[in-house]
């Protein structure tokens, strides 16, 4: 999403300017010279073997960039970065998808890549948390554990031959996600981190920072591990279940929600990558200023949060120093 | 009826420009904020919006011809309301099953001028949208009239009557991928015409240049402000990625697709896009777009249309070829430089 499409009247459009100026002066430069566009030429001692990566192609003996982006260098890799690039997934991520399809032993998501990631039965615990082979019964109850539409989180497992991708979601923590919000912004806003997972107490709400850009806020769900199932409680937590299925979510907690999902909009607006301190903090900036919850969408807002950006940064600059 | 004076004594044309002179160009990028990647291009008053949506894996929405072995996507929807599409170069590796979709909206009436303008901004679309591209595809038209050579028909010179030579161009690798023309005329009157053409396809070039330029430091910016949010370990592990994909591009090879396309009504369209899997070898492919008349008052004379793409996979050229020679012994008018590029073949 590129640039700030807000009503910005004529002191918050300088005030803004003014915050950005100072990121910039407080951020690492970017090598611009670097950069180049489809169909440039990229500056390469042909002499040295180099390997040529993404983003780049051999033409008429001369290699050539064929996305727009800054090139850079890794040893005897050359590669074009592109800057608006979609979602490039690695083994491991953590990622959240919404079900388009119920195959034959897999689902099908759709997470903002150039395809639908698959991911089979057999990568998904059973309900019932024992291991065992999926039968065809367990087949035919696929559309019992996700149907389509329904928004899953996952873990990238690996690729497949053809570059499609396969996920998993063995752990208790991985699943169907309800009572919630899903969010789309741009992936190169969520960065890799230790911990994607994020629980604000405070609120008692559920935050995934996928990092295809899919972002979950959601109601608190309490992971049970499935390898300390006993027998008899395993009939308790399913009727749990469904009794969790059928209350309705308090006005606050959907209150608290929104206000959540809103500052996340507002971060990825400015262009600000995820973090969920970052996040929190933005959630205390519009209550501590009784901001209301539509309002957080409004330019003042935006104006404040990337002021206060600004702000926080060259503290933690001069901290630093 | 009265001979329009469509070049004045002085040498000036109906909108005070010089015969060589193009309309004002002006373009914006990433305007279509849900779209992966958009632009609007201007060329004097046409005005045209192009959003690219993927690459994505293929949704329901195609049409399928009658002559034609696969599927393709109508895209240009304000013409499809005029009952007509345009035909485009598309100089992008494709690869199914994932595509990408580029819609057109364009303001006002379909003419040449339009078409030109459809193909600049879907290029730059494509280019923000970060699909890997060989080169960027600029167009423009040029016509005849009053025996000159006009660069860059606006709508009232276009609906005159005289020939107009419409061709798209890759710039870097200086070959056409466009060329169209709807009326009869002397080689070598054609061939002025259109190197004049191609001239003013190099200045759009340029001129996209200039604003990817641009709109990437721009990018640079915004994500240098991102990325400067220091979260411990996420630099090292983006190197080591990027060192295990080390390949020849499979991007272009595999799952990364798009396609562009924006059909002429009238056209036949020969194009087989299926199976093309973990190439590793680059075969160039060129398909010969043929219309049938074209039903305008202005002319009824054979459209010609030459399209280039090349798609990597090599089983598939050979039934194209049979295809291509047995509707190109329809033509009785070609020019030469399309006659040329046939023999390459």
């Amino acid at each position: 999403m590129r640039g700030l499409q807000l009503p910005l009247s004529q002191t918050q459009r300088t005030r803004l300017q003014r915050a950005f100026e100072k990121l910039q002066s407080l951020s690492s430069k970017a090598n611009s010279d670097a950069s180049v566009t489809v169909a440039d030429t990229i500056p390469v001692n042909y002499e040295d073997a180099f390997l040529k990566g993404h983003g780049t192609t051999e033409l008429n003996g001369e290699l050539v960039a064929t996305v727009c982006g800054v090139v850079e260098r890794i040893n005897k890799l050359v590669y074009v970065r592109g800057l608006r690039a979609r979602y490039k997934p690695e083994v491991g991520d953590i990622v959240v998808g919404r079900v388009v399809e119920v195959a034959q032993k897999r689902w099908r998501l759709e997470i903002n890549f150039s395809q639908d990631a698959i991911l089979m039965l057999s990568s998904m615990n059973m309900p019932d948390g024992i291991q065992r082979r999926r039968t065809a019964l367990d087949e035919l109850n696929m559309r019992s554990i996700f149907e389509e539409n329904d928004v899953v989180c996952a873990e990238v497992r690996n690729f497949q031959h053809d570059g499609s991708l396969q996920l998993q979601a063995r752990s208790q923590k991985y699943g169907k996600l309800e009572k919630g919000q899903l969010l789309i912004i741009d992936p190169y806003l969520v960065k890799k981190s230790k911990s994607h997972f994020h629980h604000l107490e405070q609120f008692g709400i559920d935050l995934i920072l996928g990092r295809n850009g899919f972002i979950w806020v959601g109601e608190h769900v309490e992971t049970r591990d499935s390898m300390v199932v006993d027998k008899p409680n395993s009939s308790e937590q399913s009727m749990v279940l469904e009794e969790r299925n059928q209350t309705h979510t308090p006005l606050e907690m959907r209150q608290n929600i929104c206000r959540v999902a809103n500052a996340v909009r507002v971060l990825s607006t400015l262009g600000f990558s995820m973090d969920a301190d970052l996040i929190m903090e933005t959630v205390e900036l519009s209550s501590s200023l009784k901001i209301d919850i539509h309002d957080m969408l409004g330019s003042e807002f935006h104006v404040l949060v990337a002021e206060r950006e600004a702000e926080r940064r060259s503290l933690m600059g001069k901290r630093r120093r | 009826m009265s001979k329009t004076e469509y070049v004045s004594p002085e040498g000036l044309r109906l909108d005070g420009r010089r015969p060589m002179e193009m309309r004002q160009l002006r373009a914006e990028i990433g305007t279509v904020a849900k779209a992966n990647g958009s632009a609007v291009f201007e060329m004097g008053n046409t005005k045209v919006i192009a959003a690219v949506y993927g690459p994505r894996e293929f949704s329901c929405w195609f049409v399928v011809d009658d002559e034609c072995n696969s599927v393709f996507q109508v895209q240009n929807r304000s013409q499809q309301l005029n009952d007509q599409a345009l035909a485009v170069n598309g100089d992008i590796t494709c690869h199914p099953p994932d595509h990408g979709g580029v819609h057109f909206d364009s303001s006002n009436a379909s003419f040449s001028g339009t078409r030109s303008a459809c193909i600049n901004a879907a290029t730059l679309a494509l280019a923000d949208a970060g699909i890997p591209m060989r080169d960027i595809v600029t167009s423009c038209s040029a016509g005849y009239l009053n025996s000159t050579p006009l660069l860059d028909l606006n709508y009232i010179e276009d609906s005159a009557g005289g020939p107009d030579v419409t061709v798209g161009i890759l710039p870097k690798l200086d070959k056409v991928t466009l060329l169209q023309m709807e009326a009869k005329l002397p080689v070598d009157i054609f061939e002025n015409v259109m190197g004049l053409a191609v001239e003013g396809c190099k200045a759009v070039a340029n001129y996209i240049k200039e604003m990817l330029w641009k709109d990437e430091d721009d990018a640079l910016l915004k994500q240098a402000l991102a990325l400067s949010m220091n979260i411990p370990g996420s630099d090292s592990s983006v190197g080591d990625a990027e060192m295990s994909e080390a390949t020849n591009d499979q991007e272009l090879a595999m799952g990364m697709s798009c396609y562009l396309f924006v059909v002429l009504t009238y056209l036949e369209f020969l194009c087989h896009m299926d199976g093309l899997h973990n190439c590793g070898s680059h075969v160039g492919l060129k398909f010969y777009y043929l219309a049938k008349s074209y039903q305008s008052s202005i002319t009824k004379e054979l459209n010609m249309l030459a399209l280039q793409m090349f798609m990597l996979n090599g089983s598939i050229d050979q039934s194209e070829e049979s295809d291509v020679s047995k509707v190109l012994g329809d033509q009785s008018f070609m020019p030469s430089i399309i006659s040329s590029e046939l023999t390459q073949m």
